[in-house]
């Protein structure tokens, strides 16, 4: 009897670092655990604002410190992952709005292609230093993730519209309602019951709500299910 | 059956098939130079079914002690073999054991007697992710080739808290005269606090927690009475001030150092990140009990 698999959701922002590190590590146990990924494009600066909490990078030794966690976990999760050069201005002034638009836009039209769209833009952002706010970028990750010109400029053309700003302001708030006060957060559903975890950090904790098996953050793709 | 060091196992398993789902780029070679190409080893077969992952029972706090000749616990059990030899010997010969073929020949300075890498662990009972840290770190000092140092600390030094001042004062007094139950009593001041809901502020919650660690009361008491000198006062200040000058803007940091370099990491959470660093597997939060493996 193969047993219903386990709806699991990503709430994340290409904005946030440990959002991507917990994107892959979700991605690669997709296909080994017996889950349903959803991911969920939401706006962490909306999620902020909500919660009243603050970037952690604004206290100066969390700055410190969340700049040599990045680059141990770079190592340990094996994602090409680099603080950009102006952080301050990449994070606090320019944001991510048009990018998460974009992908609820994917989301809605083109689901699946959302998680490698998601990947290009965490590239450009969080491993290149590249920009992710003016529409040539957000183009040029869609056109790398596989879509055509035509496709990614219809999406493109859609991102103002009340459909997609209104899916992206229900899906951030979504995720406040299962108690989110920063992004990543995984919400797994089992047995009637509802979880929330925040952080990156959390997969191995998943893995035994779920009763599956950990092998690290990077699990051998042997072990993959057909 | 040879034990590979956890990173020898990831290096191998990580370049042939972690891309395979998604194109990111190639990983990385392992730390230590030693190429993919280069690895001779046998990766242990894996399979999600693996019967080591079967969640253990509850265990019981505090590492258990086999018993055993004094010195650190017989490495035999980490190879699953009882057999004679001192305890220190057999660890050695375990730790030679664990290196893959390549390593044992072809790298400088690879010799068969291993130093324990330093750890220190900077906590306050008031913290409950101290708690968990130092329960997981207590479980894996008698796996890892690690020297684990407690070092007792005041959280509201580091944020502006309220106050464990005494409990923390009395721990250092403790680490400073008898830092053999440093464990025990750290521990029950946790139980007290983040398990039984009781007070931990009054001299006589102290002395209760110190005397079911073991202590005698002529001897909780008289540390008890020094927990305001200067000598007290001050040093738990001052592992309070190492802890920030390491970065901390919270409790726990657990503190490795490595070749030359320190590593500060936050939060009970990055054990399996310290395993990484230290080349030691990790076994999740509750690794199996020594006893199971004799």
């Amino acid at each position: 009897m193969e047993a219903l698999p386990r709806t699991v959701e990503l709430f994340y922002d290409v904005l946030s670092p440990y959002s991507w590190l917990g994107f892959e590590i979700l991605c690669r146990y997709k296909n080994i655990w017996n889950i349903n990924l959803h991911l969920r494009p939401s706006l962490i600066s909306g999620i902020m604002k909500d919660s009243g909490n603050k970037p952690p990078a604004l206290l100066p030794r969390k700055a410190k410190y969340l700049a040599r966690d990045i680059r141990l976990l770079r190592q340990h999760i094996q994602v090409p992952i680099q603080f950009p050069k102006d952080f301050f201005s990449v994070i606090l002034e320019k944001g991510s709005l048009s990018a998460m638009r974009f992908l609820t836009a994917v989301n809605l039209e083109h689901p699946e292609v959302l998680e490698k769209v998601s990947r290009e833009l965490w590239m450009r952002v969080w491993s290149r230093d590249e920009d992710i706010t003016e529409p040539q970028s957000i183009l040029a990750a869609a056109e790398k993730a596989g879509m055509s010109m035509a496709q990614a400029q219809g999406l493109l053309g859609k991102i103002s519209t009340p459909q997609v700003k209104n899916q992206l302001k229900e899906t951030t708030e979504a995720a406040c309602k299962y108690g989110a006060f920063g992004l990543p957060i995984t919400v797994v559903h089992l047995d009637g019951q509802t979880h929330m975890l925040f952080g990156s950090d959390r997969m191995e904790l998943l893995a035994y709500l779920l009763g599956e098996k950990w092998m690290g953050p990077v699990p051998p793709a042997i072990n993959a299910r057909l | 059956m040879r034990k590979l060091r956890f990173r020898e196992v990831e290096g191998l398993t990580k370049g042939a098939a972690c891309v395979s789902n998604h194109p990111l780029l190639p990983p990385t070679p392992p730390q230590g130079g030693q190429s993919l190409r280069d690895a001779r080893v046998i990766t242990p077969p894996r399979s999600p079914r693996d019967p080591d992952a079967a969640r253990q029972p509850a265990a019981a706090l505090g590492s258990p002690r086999p018993p055993e000749p004094a010195g650190r616990p017989s490495p035999a059990r980490l190879r699953g073999e009882g057999g004679g030899g001192t305890a220190a010997l057999q660890k050695k010969q375990a730790r030679a054991a664990a290196l893959p073929l390549a390593a044992r020949f072809a790298s400088p300075g690879c010799s068969m007697e291993a130093l324990p890498r330093t750890v220190e662990l900077f906590y306050d009972v008031l913290s409950p992710y101290s708690w968990l840290g130092f329960e997981i770190l207590c479980r894996y000092k008698n796996i890892w080739n690690i020297n684990l140092h407690l070092r007792p600390s005041l959280i509201s030094g580091i944020m502006k808290d309220s106050g464990s001042l005494s409990a923390m004062r009395f721990l250092t007094a403790v680490n400073l005269e008898h830092p053999e139950v440093l464990e025990k009593v750290s521990r029950e001041l946790w139980m007290r606090v983040w398990s039984r809901d009781e007070d931990i502020t009054e001299p006589q919650s102290i002395l209760a927690a110190a005397e079911k660690a073991g202590m005698s009361m002529a001897q909780a008491q008289g540390l008890l009475g020094k927990i305001s000198t200067p000598q007290v006062k001050n040093q738990l200040k001052e592992t309070t001030e190492a802890a920030c000058k390491y970065g901390a803007f919270g409790l726990p940091i657990t503190v490795v150092h490595l070749d030359g370099q320190t590593h500060m990491l936050f939060g009970s959470d990055r054990m399996e990140l310290l395993a990484y660093l230290l080349g030691e597997k990790w076994m999740g939060p509750v690794p199996p009990a020594i006893n199971a493996r004799l």
